[in-house]
């Protein structure tokens, strides 16, 4: 046994029997003493004076059991528990100030650990799979690094060729009518290669995952696996569903098996069925940009060399790719990467979104420490007299820092456990806010390692705002507190250290709100921002056409024919369209475009192809910038016509008008008919995309329709259901929507980004200006003599509020100017959530400016008020 | 204040090897080792209760010297401490580490100009 152990052991017995203990100890020294005093009989001395003398040798008992207590760890543990019921018996007897603080440190905590979630699920927590690090995305890219989706062709290269993975998969978006007993619905899936689960290291709830022939044409590929979510809100959790079939687009699916819950990256997807790449078709080719490809790397394999493998296998296989697809190459990168640095509908990726959000968050802490810190500095100068009095009693300094010290780790320790019951809501909130910001498989969560970052960030808080007031109390001036006779002293070190921390609040105040003006001024150049549409009063859906009752072109132009002339017959109706592409969903074709006249390997460029019915763009209220829309006539076959954006007739037609002037799309020539403005394709911020309109009849896949209502668009949609139904009953409208509301939701996740830092700023607002009131209030009420003397010697009240005032606002201006140049930094880590303004912007600077000026003179005014109101001769008796 | 715990002029440490020397000799109660300390080093080492116990402690914890409660010659209770094994090794390690330094530190006191 270690000599370590002995002492731990023993320690924890006299702990654990602490009365044991000091019952044998005071034995102990009993024996001790009549031991002594024994030997002192028998040196000749009386009984009465034997004891005496012994007693007087040993001194004071007490103070031996102190030493021999203090030779034990155990002892350290006795007096910091001394020390923390010390503590919170102060902090008992100053209720007010208690609370403010815990109040203050809660806040901060619960925000911070609401925020660490988010950090910790986006960039620390290892995604929810097995053996998450070997789980890559394989892409293509071209020369310039644009990254594109994964063609079916190229994706069969790497499964027959590539030895870096265990298994890759390839899967796509799709979406079906699902058929209920007397619901139709439309969900969302993903197709996927039969390696699926493998690949992710999955294991159905229920059933099996798909089999090699399940992909393979002409096999038995009518299956499919659900998801838990889906099983539990269509399916009321049957395990018999298995086994059973549902219909998807008309075509009946056997269900082979259930995923569990939140298995996926992506929380939109509902189901999943085996990607058939039918040979020859364009789906198999080696050209589209259609799937994402993710992979399993063999255990020991690099991404790096997977990349590097895969690189050189490009260039083994060059020959076999089309002439276009020579700038073609291909790349590998951790999954987790492809998560957090993907598209989402925030602005930004994901990481950029917590890093800011950790920032600010981290300001707000900081901004709450200093507040208590200068509030214990303040109630520390009451009480000097007590520790003054501590220290004349022998406390070491040591002690009294380490009783300050535990004062602050107490109150911390009220402040996290508060912060952490805060957080469970915090947490919660964020989760719904990024709903829409960050996939699911980075959902902020409170677990344990986000509890153990709580605990950790407590202790750091407690260190921070109690080590000033702890360095304090170190050096009391015991005589001049002791002869003051109780009254607290004025300290101007004291002051300057306080003046110092409400300044650095001043300053990080200003560093948030310029943040928060620099958003709001983002969101507003956003909300100008001309969407190239008429947004209002128009009503959006989307719909399948299943291949299986719709299976050649002529049938789907015809059925799109037919409802449209339904729709533009209802009431209320002025105009109606098929298209593909709708604002703010996404979707049409990413196509390569070029003039016949310039040579096919220009510099590539990839133009948003839309087909399109007549009535479309009309319904929609594109601007008509020269030329005409699509006419019904237009709408066949043959028709080589095309409506081009600006963006695209400013990319080619620079140099002449683009009416009549041909056009190469997808290798195919078209003449241009007409020039529209650009309208939004995702969002409004960014770049508008080369559209080129071509007529729906080349593409009839109908998937989604836009009507230009008279009224509210909304109340229209139960009469096109109708209309709907009528024609077939087996599709079901989807995301039916206004274009309005649309717009509107697609600034949310500004909006919620806006609220939080918003929301930090006018907290750390409210902070600062609490610290600076309590300063000035202090400041006031420990200069009270001086002021009253100023007064009697003739000073009016204004030179006293005067007087109070210059203080505080030298102090507010010294952090607002310390404030404007940080945040001219910082406002450089904001970019990814700034649209079209700069990191000085005058508006939000100024605005700051104004705001901090107002709010610290607010904070000012009071506490000078109230100094210039004091009547001398009560103050003068009073001393 | 409480009387200054350290004997003046011990050296840190050195006190605890004096008690394990004490105890080699045989097993003592608290009293016993300070007088026999007093008189072993003719009254140069007058060891109080209050640097003694903690020492005791301190040795006991570490597993040198073990304490059990027995009767003394005059039929009172008192507890004796004994050394254990590694106690024993113990002092036997320090007396030549001791031993070591202490001629080290005589070979300095002697040493006259010009000499090294």
């Amino acid at each position: 046994m270690s000599a370590a152990w002995n002492r731990f052991t023993g320690g924890l017995r006299a702990l654990l029997r602490r009365r044991d203990a000091e019952r044998e100890l005071d034995e102990e020294l009993q024996a001790y003493l009549e031991a002594s005093a024994a030997a002192k009989r028998s040196g000749g001395l009386p009984d009465a004076e034997a004891q005496r003398l012994a007693r007087a040798e040993m001194g004071s008992v007490e103070a031996v059991k102190d030493h021999v207590r203090d030779a034990g760890w155990e002892s350290l543990v006795e007096a910091c528990w001394h020390d923390a019921r010390y503590a919170s018996r102060m902090l008992r007897r100053t209720p007010a100030f208690t609370l403010v603080a815990v109040l203050v440190l809660a806040l901060g905590i619960g925000a911070s650990t609401s925020i660490f979630s988010a950090l910790d699920a986006v960039l620390l927590r290892p995604l929810p799979y097995p053996e998450a690090d070997r789980l890559v995305e394989v892409f293509e890219v071209n020369d310039t690094g644009r990254r594109n989706g994964v063609s079916g062709g190229v994706f069969r290269d790497w499964e027959a060729h590539s030895t870096s993975f265990d298994g890759l998969v390839l899967t796509g978006p799709i979406t079906a009518n699902l058929q209920g007993a007397d619901t139709l619905e439309r969900v969302t899936g993903l197709e996927v290669t039969s390696r699926f689960l493998r690949v992710f290291g999955l294991q159905p709830l229920l059933g099996r995952g798909f089999l090699p022939a399940e992909e393979t044409y002409g096999g038995p590929t009518g299956v499919v696996l659900i998801t838990e979510e889906l099983w539990d809100s269509h399916f009321g959790r049957d395990a018999a569903i298995v086994g059973r079939t549902i219909v998807l687009d008309q075509v009946p699916r056997t269900v082979i098996g259930i995923l569990p819950r939140g298995a996926l990256p992506h929380r939109e997807v509902a189901f999943f069925v085996p990607a058939v790449l039918a040979p020859d078709s364009a789906r198999a080719s080696r050209s589209s940009h259609w799937a994402t490809v993710i992979g399993r790397l063999k255990r020991g394999v690099t991404p790096r060399e997977a990349d590097a493998e895969l690189k050189a296998l490009r260039a083994r296989l060059a020959g076999e790719y089309p002439a276009y697809k020579q700038r073609w190459g291909v790349g590998v990168r951790p999954l987790h990467e492809m998560l957090v640095s993907g598209p989402t509908r925030a602005a930004g990726t994901p990481r950029q979104l917590v890093l800011v959000l950790v920032a600010c968050v981290g300001l707000v802490l900081l901004i709450a420490c200093a507040n208590i810190a200068s509030l214990l500095l303040a109630r520390a100068q009451h009480r000097q007299p007590e520790i003054a009095l501590r220290a004349a009693l022998g406390a070491g300094a040591g002690r009294i820092v380490r009783q300050v010290l535990t004062e602050s780790l107490v109150l911390a320790a009220i402040g996290g456990a508060a912060g952490v019951a805060l957080a469970y809501w915090g947490v919660e909130l964020l989760r719904r806010l990024t709903l829409d910001m960050l996939p699911q498989a980075l959902t902020p969560r409170l677990d344990g390692r986000v509890l153990v970052f709580s605990v950790l960030v407590t202790v750091v808080t407690g260190v921070l705002f109690g080590v000033l007031p702890a360095l304090r109390a170190r050096r009391p001036d015991v005589n001049d507190a002791l002869k003051r006779g109780g009254r607290s002293a004025t300290g101007a070190g004291r002051h300057r250290t306080q003046s110092l921390l409400v300044a650095a609040e001043i300053a990080l105040t200003v560093v948030l709100l310029v943040s928060a003006g620099l958003l709001l001024r983002s969101l507003a150049r956003m909300g100008a921002v001309d969407p190239g549409f008429d947004a209002d009063r128009v009503l959006a859906f989307d719909l399948s056409l299943p291949a299986a009752t719709y299976p050649s072109t002529d049938e789907r132009l015809a059925f799109s024919r037919g409802l449209l002339g339904r729709i533009r017959a209802l009431p209320g109706v002025d105009a109606a369209g098929a298209g593909q592409a709708i604002p703010f969903a996404g979707g049409g074709y990413g196509e390569y475009v070029r003039r016949p006249d310039q040579p096919a390997d220009r510099d590539i460029v990839i133009g948003r192809v839309d087909f399109v019915s007549e009535g479309y763009l009309e319904a929609l209220g594109t601007r008509l910038l020269g030329g005409r829309t699509f006419r019904d006539a237009d709408n066949r076959p043959d028709a080589r016509v095309a409506v081009i954006s600006e963006t695209t007739a400013a990319t080619f037609f620079a140099d002449r008008d683009p009416l009549g002037a041909p056009l190469v799309v997808a290798g195919q020539t078209y003449d241009v008919i007409g020039v529209m403005a650009d309208t939004v394709y995702l969002a409004l911020d960014a770049d508008r995309q080369p559209f080129v309109y071509l007529p729906q009849a080349l593409d009839p896949s109908v998937s989604a329709i836009v009507v230009r209502a008279g009224g509210d668009p909304l109340s229209l949609a139960g009469a096109v259901r109708r209309e709907l139904r009528r024609l077939d009953p087996g599709l079901a409208m989807a995301n039916t929507r206004s274009l309005d509301q649309s717009m509107s939701d697609s600034m949310s996740a500004r909006r919620v980004v806006l609220g939080l830092i918003g929301g930090f700023a006018v907290a750390a607002l409210a902070l600062a200006c609490v610290g600076l009131y309590g300063l000035m209030a202090y400041s006031v009420a420990t200069r009270r003599r001086e002021l009253c003397i100023r007064m009697a010697l003739g000073a009016e009240r204004q030179d006293v509020i005067r007087l109070v005032l210059r203080d505080g606002m030298r102090l507010t201006a010294i952090g607002l100017a310390a404030g404007l140049v940080v945040s001219l930094g910082a406002a450089r880590l904001l970019t990814s959530q700034l649209y079209q303004v700069r990191g000085y912007d005058p508006a939000a600077l100024a605005g700051t400016v104004v705001v901090i000026a107002l709010v610290a003179l607010l904070a000012c005014w009071l506490p000078a008020q109230r100094g210039s109101l004091a009547s001398p001769m009560s103050v003068l008796r009073a001393e | 204040m409480p009387p200054s715990d350290k004997p003046s002029g011990l050296v840190q440490g050195t006190l605890d090897m004096l008690i394990l020397k004490t105890l080699a000799l045989e097993p003592m109660h608290g009293y016993g080792i300070g007088t026999r300390l007093d008189q072993i080093s003719r009254g140069v080492f007058q060891v109080n209760a209050g640097s003694l116990f903690p020492a005791l402690r301190r040795l006991e914890r570490t597993g040198l010297i073990r304490g059990e409660w027995r009767l003394t010659e005059n039929n009172r209770r008192a507890r004796y401490y004994a050394l254990t094994p590694a106690g024993r090794a113990m002092l036997r390690q320090e007396t030549r580490a001791w031993e070591v330094q202490a001629a080290a530190i005589a070979r300095i006191l002697r040493a006259v100009p010009g000499e090294v």
